[in-house]
Protein backbone atom coordinates (compact mmCIF):
# COMPACT_ATOMS: atom_id res chain seq x y z
CA UNK A 1 0.00 0.00 0.00
CA UNK A 2 1.10 3.48 -1.18
CA UNK A 3 -0.71 6.20 0.11
CA UNK A 4 0.16 10.72 1.21
CA UNK A 5 -2.36 12.61 3.53
CA UNK A 6 -2.13 15.54 5.23
CA UNK A 7 -1.22 15.22 8.51
CA UNK A 8 -3.84 16.70 10.54
CA UNK A 9 -6.38 14.17 9.05
CA UNK A 10 -3.84 11.61 10.19
CA UNK A 11 -4.03 12.53 13.13
CA UNK A 12 -7.42 13.18 14.08
CA UNK A 13 -8.65 10.01 12.67
CA UNK A 14 -6.04 8.07 14.59
CA UNK A 15 -7.11 10.50 17.71
CA UNK A 16 -10.13 9.24 17.32
CA UNK A 17 -9.74 5.15 16.97
CA UNK A 18 -7.19 5.67 19.82
CA UNK A 19 -10.17 5.82 22.53
CA UNK A 20 -10.48 2.10 21.80
CA UNK A 21 -6.55 1.01 22.51
CA UNK A 22 -6.06 -0.43 25.29
CA UNK A 23 -3.62 0.40 28.01
CA UNK A 24 -3.14 -2.76 28.85
CA UNK A 25 -3.57 -5.95 27.14
CA UNK A 26 -2.22 -9.62 26.51
CA UNK A 27 -3.23 -9.86 22.59
CA UNK A 28 -0.42 -7.56 21.39
CA UNK A 29 -1.98 -6.64 18.11
CA UNK A 30 -5.09 -5.03 20.17
CA UNK A 31 -2.09 -2.25 20.52
CA UNK A 32 -2.35 -1.83 16.93
CA UNK A 33 -4.83 0.02 14.40
CA UNK A 34 -5.71 -1.57 11.37
CA UNK A 35 -5.15 0.55 8.62
CA UNK A 36 -7.07 -0.06 5.21
CA UNK A 37 -6.63 1.47 2.24
CA UNK A 38 -9.09 1.06 -0.55
CA UNK A 39 -8.97 2.34 -4.17
CA UNK A 40 -11.69 5.25 -3.24
CA UNK A 41 -10.84 5.46 0.99
CA UNK A 42 -8.87 4.62 3.81
CA UNK A 43 -10.70 2.64 7.02
CA UNK A 44 -8.76 2.87 10.38
CA UNK A 45 -9.90 0.42 13.25
CA UNK A 46 -9.24 -0.36 16.44
CA UNK A 47 -11.00 -2.66 18.70
CA UNK A 48 -10.13 -3.71 22.44
CA UNK A 49 -12.84 -6.24 22.04
CA UNK A 50 -14.86 -4.45 24.51
CA UNK A 51 -15.01 -1.06 22.60
CA UNK A 52 -14.54 -0.88 18.87
CA UNK A 53 -14.31 2.55 16.49
CA UNK A 54 -14.19 2.59 12.74
CA UNK A 55 -13.63 5.89 11.06
CA UNK A 56 -13.20 6.40 7.35
CA UNK A 57 -11.38 9.33 5.57
CA UNK A 58 -12.14 10.16 1.70
CA UNK A 59 -10.11 12.42 -0.29
CA UNK A 60 -11.37 15.85 -0.66
CA UNK A 61 -12.09 18.49 -3.21
CA UNK A 62 -10.08 20.77 -1.90
CA UNK A 63 -7.37 22.42 -4.30
CA UNK A 64 -4.58 21.13 -2.03
CA UNK A 65 -4.41 17.63 -2.09
CA UNK A 66 -5.68 15.87 1.40
CA UNK A 67 -5.22 12.10 0.39
CA UNK A 68 -3.46 10.76 -2.33
CA UNK A 69 -4.43 6.73 -2.91
CA UNK A 70 -1.30 5.19 -5.02
CA UNK A 71 -1.53 1.63 -4.00
CA UNK A 72 -4.20 -0.42 -2.01
CA UNK A 73 -3.62 -2.58 0.52
CA UNK A 74 -3.52 -3.17 4.44
CA UNK A 75 -1.61 -2.85 7.76
CA UNK A 76 -1.50 -3.05 11.70
CA UNK A 77 0.30 -0.60 13.44
CA UNK A 78 0.78 0.27 16.93
CA UNK A 79 -1.56 2.73 17.49
CA UNK A 80 0.16 5.50 20.25
CA UNK A 81 3.74 5.40 18.38
CA UNK A 82 2.15 6.03 15.21
CA UNK A 83 -0.11 8.53 16.83
CA UNK A 84 2.84 10.14 18.50
CA UNK A 85 4.83 10.14 15.48
CA UNK A 86 2.53 11.71 12.58
CA UNK A 87 1.76 14.32 15.89
CA UNK A 88 5.74 14.84 15.47
CA UNK A 89 5.94 14.96 11.91
CA UNK A 90 7.73 18.07 10.38
CA UNK A 91 5.95 18.73 7.00
CA UNK A 92 2.47 18.88 6.67
CA UNK A 93 1.76 16.39 4.00
CA UNK A 94 2.69 12.76 5.38
CA UNK A 95 3.63 9.75 2.61
CA UNK A 96 3.10 6.08 4.16
CA UNK A 97 4.84 3.22 1.87
CA UNK A 98 4.32 -0.28 3.10
CA UNK A 99 5.96 -3.81 1.92
CA UNK A 100 5.03 -6.67 3.38
CA UNK A 101 4.93 -5.85 6.97
CA UNK A 102 6.90 -3.05 7.48
CA UNK A 103 6.10 0.83 7.06
CA UNK A 104 8.07 3.39 5.96
CA UNK A 105 6.55 6.87 7.22
CA UNK A 106 8.08 10.02 5.30
CA UNK A 107 7.32 13.74 6.13
CA UNK A 108 10.02 16.51 4.97
CA UNK A 109 13.17 15.22 6.43
CA UNK A 110 12.10 12.46 8.84
CA UNK A 111 12.03 8.88 7.72
CA UNK A 112 10.56 5.91 10.38
CA UNK A 113 10.18 2.45 9.51
CA UNK A 114 7.97 0.63 11.38
CA UNK A 115 7.22 -2.85 12.08
CA UNK A 116 3.77 -3.75 11.74
CA UNK A 117 1.70 -7.11 12.71
CA UNK A 118 -0.24 -8.81 10.44
CA UNK A 119 -3.64 -7.68 9.14
CA UNK A 120 -5.47 -11.46 9.38
CA UNK A 121 -4.87 -11.80 13.26
CA UNK A 122 -7.27 -8.17 14.24
CA UNK A 123 -10.08 -8.78 15.58
CA UNK A 124 -13.19 -8.72 13.44
CA UNK A 125 -15.62 -5.84 14.79
CA UNK A 126 -18.89 -7.21 15.69
CA UNK A 127 -21.89 -7.21 13.40
CA UNK A 128 -24.82 -5.34 13.96
CA UNK A 129 -27.58 -5.65 12.33
CA UNK A 130 -28.83 -2.21 11.56
CA UNK A 131 -32.45 -2.51 11.92
CA UNK A 132 -33.30 -1.25 15.16
CA UNK A 133 -32.40 2.12 15.34
CA UNK A 134 -32.72 6.38 16.59
CA UNK A 135 -31.95 9.34 15.23
CA UNK A 136 -30.71 12.28 17.15
CA UNK A 137 -28.46 15.17 16.80
CA UNK A 138 -25.10 14.47 18.83
CA UNK A 139 -25.15 17.32 20.83
CA UNK A 140 -28.43 15.89 22.45
CA UNK A 141 -26.83 12.12 22.89
CA UNK A 142 -23.44 14.37 24.18
CA UNK A 143 -26.39 15.74 27.20
CA UNK A 144 -27.92 12.02 27.78
CA UNK A 145 -24.70 11.08 28.68
CA UNK A 146 -23.05 14.15 30.75
CA UNK A 147 -26.25 13.87 32.77
CA UNK A 148 -26.19 10.04 33.39
CA UNK A 149 -23.15 8.54 33.26
CA UNK A 150 -21.11 10.37 36.32
CA UNK A 151 -23.75 8.22 38.45
CA UNK A 152 -23.14 4.45 37.63
CA UNK A 153 -21.77 2.14 40.04
CA UNK A 154 -17.62 1.40 39.66
CA UNK A 155 -17.79 -1.66 41.56
CA UNK A 156 -17.80 -4.66 39.07
CA UNK A 157 -19.91 -6.21 42.22
CA UNK A 158 -22.90 -5.76 40.46
CA UNK A 159 -22.55 -5.41 36.85
CA UNK A 160 -26.22 -3.84 35.61
CA UNK A 161 -25.27 -0.61 38.10
CA UNK A 162 -22.31 0.00 36.04
CA UNK A 163 -23.87 0.51 33.24
CA UNK A 164 -26.60 3.55 32.45
CA UNK A 165 -30.03 1.84 31.38
CA UNK A 166 -30.99 2.97 27.70
CA UNK A 167 -34.87 2.62 27.67
CA UNK A 168 -36.88 4.08 24.46
CA UNK A 169 -40.65 3.35 25.25
CA UNK A 170 -42.29 5.68 22.29
CA UNK A 171 -41.55 8.53 21.67
CA UNK A 172 -39.71 8.81 24.67
CA UNK A 173 -35.71 7.65 25.43
CA UNK A 174 -34.33 7.64 28.56
CA UNK A 175 -31.48 7.40 29.92
CA UNK A 176 -30.81 6.01 33.77
CA UNK A 177 -27.88 5.59 35.62
CA UNK A 178 -27.59 4.89 39.92
CA UNK A 179 -24.79 3.39 42.14
CA UNK A 180 -27.80 2.89 44.16
CA UNK A 181 -26.91 5.84 46.52
CA UNK A 182 -28.09 8.40 44.30
CA UNK A 183 -30.15 7.74 40.56
CA UNK A 184 -29.70 10.48 37.71
CA UNK A 185 -32.06 10.28 34.74
CA UNK A 186 -32.67 12.53 31.43
CA UNK A 187 -34.79 11.84 28.58
CA UNK A 188 -36.06 13.13 25.19
CA UNK A 189 -37.79 12.46 22.45
CA UNK A 190 -36.44 10.80 19.73
CA UNK A 191 -36.82 9.74 16.49
CA UNK A 192 -37.55 6.64 15.09
CA UNK A 193 -37.02 4.49 11.80
CA UNK A 194 -39.35 2.08 12.75
CA UNK A 195 -41.95 1.83 15.29
CA UNK A 196 -40.99 -0.37 18.46
CA UNK A 197 -42.96 -1.19 21.15
CA UNK A 198 -39.84 -1.15 23.58
CA UNK A 199 -36.50 -1.21 23.60
CA UNK A 200 -33.94 -1.44 26.08
CA UNK A 201 -30.27 -1.74 26.74
CA UNK A 202 -27.92 -1.27 29.29
CA UNK A 203 -24.66 0.10 28.33
CA UNK A 204 -21.21 0.06 30.13
CA UNK A 205 -20.63 3.59 31.88
CA UNK A 206 -16.91 3.52 30.83
CA UNK A 207 -17.80 2.87 26.68
CA UNK A 208 -20.07 6.03 27.17
CA UNK A 209 -17.64 8.34 28.55
CA UNK A 210 -15.25 7.21 25.77
CA UNK A 211 -18.11 8.07 22.94
CA UNK A 212 -18.74 11.65 24.96
CA UNK A 213 -14.69 11.96 23.88
CA UNK A 214 -15.76 12.04 20.24
CA UNK A 215 -18.87 12.93 19.45
CA UNK A 216 -18.72 16.01 17.60
CA UNK A 217 -20.65 18.94 19.77
CA UNK A 218 -22.91 19.88 16.68
CA UNK A 219 -26.60 19.21 15.48
CA UNK A 220 -25.29 16.55 13.00
CA UNK A 221 -27.53 13.26 13.41
CA UNK A 222 -26.08 10.30 14.79
CA UNK A 223 -27.90 7.13 14.46
CA UNK A 224 -28.05 4.43 17.66
CA UNK A 225 -28.72 0.70 16.88
CA UNK A 226 -28.94 -1.80 19.41
CA UNK A 227 -28.72 -5.32 18.65
CA UNK A 228 -28.29 -8.34 21.27
CA UNK A 229 -25.55 -7.82 22.89
CA UNK A 230 -23.56 -4.84 20.81
CA UNK A 231 -24.34 -1.32 20.71
CA UNK A 232 -23.91 0.62 17.49
CA UNK A 233 -23.31 4.68 17.13
CA UNK A 234 -22.72 6.06 13.76
CA UNK A 235 -21.72 9.81 13.37
CA UNK A 236 -19.72 11.32 10.38
CA UNK A 237 -17.52 8.74 9.06
CA UNK A 238 -17.33 7.12 12.30
CA UNK A 239 -18.80 3.98 13.67
CA UNK A 240 -18.57 3.55 17.22
CA UNK A 241 -19.13 -0.13 18.49
CA UNK A 242 -19.72 -1.27 22.53
CA UNK A 243 -20.94 -4.35 24.02
CA UNK A 244 -24.04 -4.26 26.26
CA UNK A 245 -23.64 -5.53 29.61
CA UNK A 246 -26.55 -8.54 30.34
CA UNK A 247 -29.18 -8.60 33.36
CA UNK A 248 -31.90 -6.68 34.00
CA UNK A 249 -31.71 -3.46 35.32
CA UNK A 250 -33.36 -2.90 38.72
CA UNK A 251 -37.11 -1.56 38.78
CA UNK A 252 -37.12 2.16 39.83
CA UNK A 253 -40.71 2.97 39.33
CA UNK A 254 -41.10 4.44 42.78
CA UNK A 255 -37.56 5.67 43.64
CA UNK A 256 -38.68 9.40 43.02
CA UNK A 257 -40.48 11.25 45.11
CA UNK A 258 -43.63 12.85 44.05
CA UNK A 259 -44.18 15.25 47.32
CA UNK A 260 -41.65 17.54 49.31
CA UNK A 261 -41.60 19.58 52.31
CA UNK A 262 -38.60 21.89 51.32
CA UNK A 263 -37.97 23.46 48.41
CA UNK A 264 -34.66 25.91 47.35
CA UNK A 265 -33.29 27.47 44.38
CA UNK A 266 -30.00 28.47 43.88
CA UNK A 267 -27.23 29.19 41.50
CA UNK A 268 -25.78 26.27 40.68
CA UNK A 269 -21.95 27.91 40.01
CA UNK A 270 -22.62 29.72 43.41
CA UNK A 271 -23.69 26.59 45.08
CA UNK A 272 -20.81 24.56 43.90
CA UNK A 273 -18.52 26.79 45.24
CA UNK A 274 -19.95 26.76 48.56
CA UNK A 275 -19.96 23.25 48.71
CA UNK A 276 -16.24 22.87 47.42
CA UNK A 277 -15.25 25.11 50.05
CA UNK A 278 -16.78 22.81 52.56
CA UNK A 279 -15.77 19.97 51.32
CA UNK A 280 -12.04 20.92 51.82
CA UNK A 281 -12.31 19.96 55.30
CA UNK A 282 -14.97 16.48 54.53
CA UNK A 283 -12.13 14.89 52.61
CA UNK A 284 -10.85 13.02 55.55
CA UNK A 285 -14.48 11.81 56.86
CA UNK A 286 -15.36 8.60 54.36
CA UNK A 287 -18.45 9.53 52.68
CA UNK A 288 -17.02 12.96 52.13
CA UNK A 289 -20.28 14.45 54.43
CA UNK A 290 -21.40 17.81 54.71
CA UNK A 291 -24.17 19.39 56.50
CA UNK A 292 -26.84 21.85 55.42
CA UNK A 293 -29.27 23.64 57.61
CA UNK A 294 -32.06 24.98 55.80
CA UNK A 295 -33.43 28.12 57.03
CA UNK A 296 -35.94 30.34 55.67
CA UNK A 297 -33.56 33.34 56.45
CA UNK A 298 -30.46 31.51 54.85
CA UNK A 299 -28.70 28.37 54.07
CA UNK A 300 -25.64 26.98 55.95
CA UNK A 301 -23.32 24.55 54.59
CA UNK A 302 -20.95 23.01 57.37
CA UNK A 303 -18.00 20.15 57.56
CA UNK A 304 -16.50 19.01 60.60
CA UNK A 305 -13.41 16.97 60.24
CA UNK A 306 -12.96 15.97 64.10
CA UNK A 307 -8.37 16.29 63.58
CA UNK A 308 -8.44 19.43 61.24
CA UNK A 309 -11.21 21.62 62.08
CA UNK A 310 -14.69 22.76 60.71
CA UNK A 311 -15.94 25.31 58.21
CA UNK A 312 -19.22 26.90 58.61
CA UNK A 313 -20.51 29.19 55.30
CA UNK A 314 -24.26 30.83 54.50
CA UNK A 315 -25.96 31.22 51.56
CA UNK A 316 -28.83 33.21 50.22
CA UNK A 317 -30.77 30.83 48.37
CA UNK A 318 -32.53 32.45 45.38
CA UNK A 319 -36.02 31.16 46.72
CA UNK A 320 -37.04 29.34 49.51
CA UNK A 321 -40.37 27.41 50.19
CA UNK A 322 -41.83 25.06 53.14
CA UNK A 323 -40.30 24.04 56.23
CA UNK A 324 -36.88 24.62 58.35
CA UNK A 325 -34.56 21.32 57.67
CA UNK A 326 -31.12 19.88 58.97
CA UNK A 327 -29.43 17.42 55.96
CA UNK A 328 -25.99 15.46 55.50
CA UNK A 329 -25.22 14.19 52.60
CA UNK A 330 -21.95 12.94 50.51
CA UNK A 331 -20.24 16.62 49.20
CA UNK A 332 -19.32 14.66 45.65
CA UNK A 333 -22.69 13.42 44.79
CA UNK A 334 -24.01 16.96 45.37
CA UNK A 335 -21.13 18.39 42.75
CA UNK A 336 -21.41 15.63 40.82
CA UNK A 337 -25.15 16.38 40.22
CA UNK A 338 -24.81 20.51 40.30
CA UNK A 339 -21.95 19.88 37.54
CA UNK A 340 -24.60 18.27 35.38
CA UNK A 341 -26.65 21.05 35.62
CA UNK A 342 -24.41 23.86 35.50
CA UNK A 343 -26.30 25.84 32.83
CA UNK A 344 -29.76 25.62 34.48
CA UNK A 345 -31.00 27.42 37.54
CA UNK A 346 -31.44 24.87 40.19
CA UNK A 347 -34.85 23.68 41.94
CA UNK A 348 -33.65 21.25 45.23
CA UNK A 349 -36.67 19.76 46.89
CA UNK A 350 -36.38 17.67 49.91
CA UNK A 351 -39.17 15.47 51.95
CA UNK A 352 -36.88 14.62 55.54
CA UNK A 353 -33.03 14.11 56.55
CA UNK A 354 -33.55 10.32 55.91
CA UNK A 355 -35.72 10.42 52.59
CA UNK A 356 -34.05 11.14 48.64
CA UNK A 357 -33.90 14.73 47.36
CA UNK A 358 -33.77 15.73 44.11
CA UNK A 359 -31.73 18.63 42.02
CA UNK A 360 -33.78 19.87 38.58
CA UNK A 361 -33.81 23.11 36.17
CA UNK A 362 -36.48 24.97 37.79
CA UNK A 363 -39.03 24.72 35.06
CA UNK A 364 -38.60 21.43 33.90
CA UNK A 365 -38.35 17.50 35.12
CA UNK A 366 -35.49 16.47 32.94
CA UNK A 367 -32.81 15.98 33.82
CA UNK A 368 -33.34 15.11 37.56
CA UNK A 369 -30.75 14.09 39.79
CA UNK A 370 -31.21 12.09 43.27
CA UNK A 371 -28.88 11.58 46.04
CA UNK A 372 -29.94 10.03 49.16
CA UNK A 373 -29.00 11.58 52.39
CA UNK A 374 -25.69 10.44 54.92
CA UNK A 375 -27.57 9.37 58.50
CA UNK A 376 -26.33 11.61 60.98
CA UNK A 377 -23.95 10.06 63.26
CA UNK A 378 -20.87 11.43 65.80
CA UNK A 379 -18.69 12.43 63.02
CA UNK A 380 -21.13 14.45 60.87
CA UNK B 1 15.26 -57.18 85.39
CA UNK B 2 11.74 -56.18 84.27
CA UNK B 3 9.49 -55.68 86.80
CA UNK B 4 6.53 -57.53 85.20
CA UNK B 5 4.08 -56.59 87.81
CA UNK B 6 4.70 -52.58 87.21
CA UNK B 7 3.97 -53.34 84.06
CA UNK B 8 0.83 -55.11 83.94
CA UNK B 9 -0.32 -52.34 86.45
CA UNK B 10 0.72 -50.03 84.00
CA UNK B 11 -0.73 -51.73 80.76
CA UNK B 12 -4.19 -51.57 83.25
CA UNK B 13 -3.94 -48.17 84.02
CA UNK B 14 -3.23 -47.39 79.98
CA UNK B 15 -6.62 -49.48 79.75
CA UNK B 16 -8.34 -47.74 81.77
CA UNK B 17 -7.49 -44.66 80.37
CA UNK B 18 -8.50 -45.78 76.43
CA UNK B 19 -11.71 -46.43 78.19
CA UNK B 20 -12.16 -43.27 79.52
CA UNK B 21 -10.99 -41.46 76.44
CA UNK B 22 -13.35 -43.93 74.10
CA UNK B 23 -16.55 -42.54 76.54
CA UNK B 24 -15.30 -38.36 76.02
CA UNK B 25 -14.95 -39.53 72.02
CA UNK B 26 -18.43 -41.00 72.09
CA UNK B 27 -19.89 -38.15 73.88
CA UNK B 28 -17.76 -35.88 71.39
CA UNK B 29 -18.98 -37.29 68.24
CA UNK B 30 -22.56 -36.92 69.77
CA UNK B 31 -22.33 -33.29 70.49
CA UNK B 32 -21.04 -33.06 67.19
CA UNK B 33 -23.55 -35.11 65.67
CA UNK B 34 -26.30 -32.31 67.39
CA UNK B 35 -24.58 -29.38 65.55
CA UNK B 36 -24.42 -30.87 62.45
CA UNK B 37 -27.70 -31.50 62.44
CA UNK B 38 -29.16 -27.57 64.07
CA UNK B 39 -26.71 -26.17 61.24
CA UNK B 40 -28.48 -28.12 58.51
CA UNK B 41 -31.33 -26.65 60.35
CA UNK B 42 -30.49 -23.19 60.60
CA UNK B 43 -28.76 -23.02 57.00
CA UNK B 44 -32.36 -24.08 55.51
CA UNK B 45 -33.54 -21.55 57.34
CA UNK B 46 -31.41 -19.15 56.44
CA UNK B 47 -32.12 -20.00 52.50
CA UNK B 48 -35.70 -19.89 52.96
CA UNK B 49 -36.17 -16.56 55.21
CA UNK B 50 -33.37 -15.60 52.23
CA UNK B 51 -35.79 -16.56 49.28
CA UNK B 52 -38.86 -15.07 51.47
CA UNK B 53 -37.26 -11.79 51.73
CA UNK B 54 -35.90 -11.99 47.87
CA UNK B 55 -39.78 -12.27 46.69
CA UNK B 56 -40.74 -9.36 49.60
CA UNK B 57 -38.02 -7.17 47.68
CA UNK B 58 -39.21 -8.20 44.13
CA UNK B 59 -43.06 -7.22 44.86
CA UNK B 60 -43.83 -3.93 43.53
CA UNK B 61 -46.68 -3.56 45.90
CA UNK B 62 -46.12 -2.43 49.42
CA UNK B 63 -44.48 -4.65 52.15
CA UNK B 64 -46.63 -5.17 55.15
CA UNK B 65 -47.02 -6.44 58.58
CA UNK B 66 -44.54 -8.80 60.12
CA UNK B 67 -42.45 -8.93 56.74
CA UNK B 68 -42.32 -5.00 56.26
CA UNK B 69 -40.55 -5.36 60.13
CA UNK B 70 -38.54 -8.24 59.67
CA UNK B 71 -37.10 -7.03 56.26
CA UNK B 72 -36.97 -3.38 57.83
CA UNK B 73 -34.71 -5.04 60.92
CA UNK B 74 -32.52 -6.91 58.55
CA UNK B 75 -31.76 -3.30 56.83
CA UNK B 76 -31.43 -1.82 60.02
CA UNK B 77 -28.76 -4.34 60.62
CA UNK B 78 -26.70 -3.30 57.99
CA UNK B 79 -27.92 -5.68 55.58
CA UNK B 80 -29.41 -4.49 51.44
CA UNK B 81 -33.08 -6.60 51.42
CA UNK B 82 -33.51 -5.05 47.74
CA UNK B 83 -32.74 -7.52 44.56
CA UNK B 84 -29.88 -5.78 42.86
CA UNK B 85 -27.63 -6.30 46.43
CA UNK B 86 -29.50 -8.73 48.41
CA UNK B 87 -28.33 -10.14 51.18
CA UNK B 88 -24.96 -8.27 50.96
CA UNK B 89 -23.04 -5.88 53.42
CA UNK B 90 -24.72 -2.40 53.60
CA UNK B 91 -22.27 0.38 52.82
CA UNK B 92 -24.29 3.23 53.44
CA UNK B 93 -27.96 4.00 52.35
CA UNK B 94 -29.49 2.39 49.81
CA UNK B 95 -31.86 3.38 47.41
CA UNK B 96 -33.50 0.24 46.05
CA UNK B 97 -33.69 -0.98 49.39
CA UNK B 98 -35.41 1.62 50.75
CA UNK B 99 -38.33 1.89 47.74
CA UNK B 100 -38.78 -1.33 49.21
CA UNK B 101 -39.05 -0.26 52.26
CA UNK B 102 -41.30 2.40 50.74
CA UNK B 103 -39.12 4.89 52.62
CA UNK B 104 -37.49 6.63 49.86
ZN1 LIG C 1 -29.97 -2.36 48.71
Amino acid sequence: MRIVILKSLLSQALQTISKAIPTRTTKPILYGVYLEVFATHIQLTAYDQEIGIQTIVHPTDDPEPTLQIEQTGSIVLHAKYLLDIVRKLPHKLVRIDVTDLTATIRSGSATYTLNGMDPREYPHLPSVTEEMSLSMPSNVLISLIEQTAFATATSEIRPTLTGVLFSFVEPQLRFIASDSHRLSIHSIYAETKYSYDKLEAIIPGKSLNELLKILPDSEEFTDIYIADNQLLVTFGATKFYSRLIEGQYPDISRIIPTTWRTAIEVDPKQFTESIERAALLARENENQVIRLYLRRTHIEVTSNSPDIGKVTETIDPISFEGDDLQIACNAKFLLDALKALNNYQVRIEFTSPGSAFILKPTNSDRPLHLILPVRFGPNT
Amino acid sequence: MIDKQAMLRQIEQLQDRIGEFYQELGELKLLISDLIEENGQLALENVKLRERARLYAEEKTPIQGEAARYLGQLYEDGFHICNVNYGSLRKGECLFCLQSLQRV
